[in-house]
């Protein structure tokens, strides 16, 4: 009793009717949400431009709308940053406005520290598409920190590995050495070709006949994609239609250099991936689509606490 | 198909970050303007060599100024600097004043740039363009009448405007009732923010705006704590100017936050202090004549219940600051 004869003071009436006020208030007058866009004409523009400038032809409406979608994004995430002070604490947002004081010629005899809250202070953070770019990948980073992906489990890798059978499929290998006839030999190609079987010529001892050919002789296990940068798509096509076998000579095959007679010492044909083949392939792209999707999800949540304008 | 297209704009972006450290591309671009005289002026235009599009950065001036002189652009850095002299005959006497000046290609080029200008009189201003204000119109300076009717009403409108304020004027009145007592408690309380608006707005000093905020709330929360302890005769109630003086050097800082926000007029600073301070002065008397017409049209209709309703006017000041108390202290911590 005494207690709540002590506490019956008109201070104490004070903060429990602020408390209660307090309390209306929130219910009853929420704070308004920070408002994000919409984005004005002159930004709208230069996404158009930008986007023709990289693809050629100007977005479709569809297109259109989801980069405005995706630039209010980039707006409600620097936002952020600005409200978390992030461009005080960031030594690249430091470093670039350091450069554009220096690229203005302002702040001459300052030193840097100086130089930089000038910087700051003329609001120079604010109009800098670098700087924006670096405070919204600061803020991604930290609500992944918040958010963390989870690594992929065994079971959603070993259900990756089915879907992805076909993709994942180890191309055939071959092992080739050849003699190569430049277009100034090609009168010479069946005779040197006559005179390899009839002596019975090892594919070493053939090169000898073989005209100059850069990147080489032999080549071991190759897919058709790697013997497709040695000798370009020409040499592949000819070289697979002509069907080779294991120890055999094939040919003459046609690329864009000239012809090729080729020993084919080895193939090794395609087959399925195994798993442990595959596995950091997996792991990457699962982690990387799993960082999209926490990422995704963040701002989604985020956007709960603004008001975006399109 | 869309993916890709939309892989190759990131792309593209992405490749510009990477870049943006060596070249420094995205940099901002410099329009300074210096007036030679009524109607010419001298123009540096700084910017990066290398675009980032095909749209060029071109500065931009009313149609009416010519391009009397021009330098061949210089790299300096990574920059490319052009040196101009235009003249701009059919301005009249007020040259650029009125008219628009700026950059065109920002939005292309996702830059911003800035704008230094230097009038004949001495007058400068700086403003950073970009996309969305890609123009900067050069302002008037208003006249010396123009800056005491403006002042004035804008020191009004913002005590009139901060139920805060109003209410701890409306504890002094409490506090000391009419008369002479009440003239030297307002006034000390003017004295007060008069200081602190004036050291703050010339830059002397500066304040945690949050925290200040929160001491304003609690000087009327400390006040209506007062005012329930009436009665007893202690020094704050024979002297009540020094609690209004001390808590006007708070509310003083929190009226040169609203200043701040509207800028000063470079020629006429103490002036416009000097009557944003008596508009201030000004708003208080008309709200306290507004009190006491209200007190004198209620007082007898309410005579009956004089007593039980003493309470309201204490409880009412002592709840709201007891909330802004809370609301701000929690934005302090935040």
């Amino acid at each position: 009793m005494r207690l709540l004869a002590r506490l019956n003071r008109p201070w104490v009436h004070f903060l429990l009717l602020g408390t209660l006020l307090f309390w209306l208030q929130g219910r009853l007058f929420p704070a308004p949400l920070p408002t994000i866009g919409p984005l004005p004409e002159a930004r709208i523009a230069a996404l158009k431009e930008q986007w023709f400038t990289a693809v050629g032809r100007p977005p479709s409406d569809e297109q259109m709308a989801k980069l405005i979608d995706a630039e209010l994004d980039r707006d409600m995430l620097y936002q952020r940053a600005l409200e978390l002070e992030l461009h005080l604490y960031d030594p690249v947002v430091y470093q670039r406005l350091l450069r554009n004081m220096f690229f203005l010629g302002l702040g001459e005899g300052m030193t840097e520290q100086e130089r930089y809250e000038q910087a700051l202070e003329m609001r120079l953070h604010l109009g800098d598409e670098v700087v924006k770019r670096r405070m919204i990948q600061v803020v991604e980073q930290l609500l992944l920190a918040a958010n963390p992906p989870a690594a992929p489990s065994e079971a959603e890798l070993a259900v990756e590995f089915n879907e992805r059978q076909e993709e994942l499929r180890r191309p055939p290998r071959y092992t080739v050495e050849h003699v190569y006839f430049n277009r100034d030999r090609e009168a010479d190609v069946g005779s040197v070709i006559d005179q390899i079987n009839s002596t019975g010529l090892t594919p070493t001892e053939a090169r000898e006949l073989s005209s100059p050919f850069l990147p080489g002789y032999r080549f071991v296990r190759q897919t058709p994609d790697q013997l497709t940068r040695h000798f370009g798509s020409a040499f592949v096509l000819n070289l697979l239609e002509a069907q080779p076998e294991a120890n055999a000579w094939v040919g003459p095959v046609r690329s864009t250099y000239g012809q090729h007679y080729v020993y084919v010492s080895e193939i090794v044909p395609a087959r399925a991936a195994t798993l442990d083949e595959v596995r950091p392939l997996l792991e990457r792209d699962l982690k990387s689509r799993a960082r999209a999707t926490a990422l995704e999800d963040s701002i989604a949540r985020m956007r709960q606490d603004y008001e975006v304008l399109r | 198909m869309r993916r890709l297209l939309v892989s190759i704009v990131l792309l593209s972006v992405g490749l510009g970050l990477t870049n943006a450290a060596s070249a420094h591309r995205f940099a901002p671009s410099l329009l300074k303007i210096n007036q030679i005289d009524a109607s010419q002026y001298h123009l540096v235009w700084k910017t990066p060599v290398q675009a980032t599009s095909n749209v060029p950065l071109l500065p931009t001036w009313p149609e009416s100024c010519a391009v009397t002189q021009s330098s061949p652009p210089h790299v300096e850095g990574t920059g490319k600097v052009t040196s101009l002299q235009i003249t701009c005959a059919d301005l009249g006497e007020d040259g650029l004043v009125g008219d628009a000046i700026g950059v065109s290609g920002l939005g292309a080029n996702q830059a911003s740039a800035m704008v230094m200008l230097r009038m004949a009189d001495g007058r400068q201003y700086q403003e950073v363009l970009n996309a969305e204000q890609a123009e900067f119109i050069v302002p008037a300076e208003p006249s010396a009448g123009e800056v005491v009717t403006d002042y004035s009403v804008l020191g009004i409108e913002h005590i009139w405007g901060g139920i805060d304020h109003l209410l701890f004027v409306f504890g002094l009145l409490l506090l000391v009732g009419g008369g002479a007592r009440l003239l030297w408690t307002i006034t000390a309380f003017t004295v007060g923010h008069s200081i602190t608006l004036s050291l703050v707005t010339l830059g002397f000093f500066d304040y945690p705006v949050a925290l200040v905020e929160f001491t304003i709330a609690l000087s009327i929360f400390v006040l209506a704590v007062e005012l329930t302890r009436k009665g007893s005769n202690d020094l704050l109630w024979r002297h009540p100017w020094w609690l209004a003086g001390g808590f006007g050097l708070l509310h003083g800082m929190g009226f040169a936050g609203a200043l701040a926000e509207t800028g000063l007029p470079q020629d006429n600073v103490p002036l416009a202090l000097l009557f944003f301070n008596v508009g201030i002065e000004l708003g208080q008397i008309a709200f306290i004549l507004v009190v006491l017409l209200l007190w004198w049209l209620l007082r007898r209709p309410l005579a009956p219940w004089q007593e039980r309703l003493r309470w309201v006017p204490v409880y009412v000041l002592g709840s709201l600051s007891a909330m802004w108390c809370i609301e701000r202290g929690l934005e302090a911590l935040a």
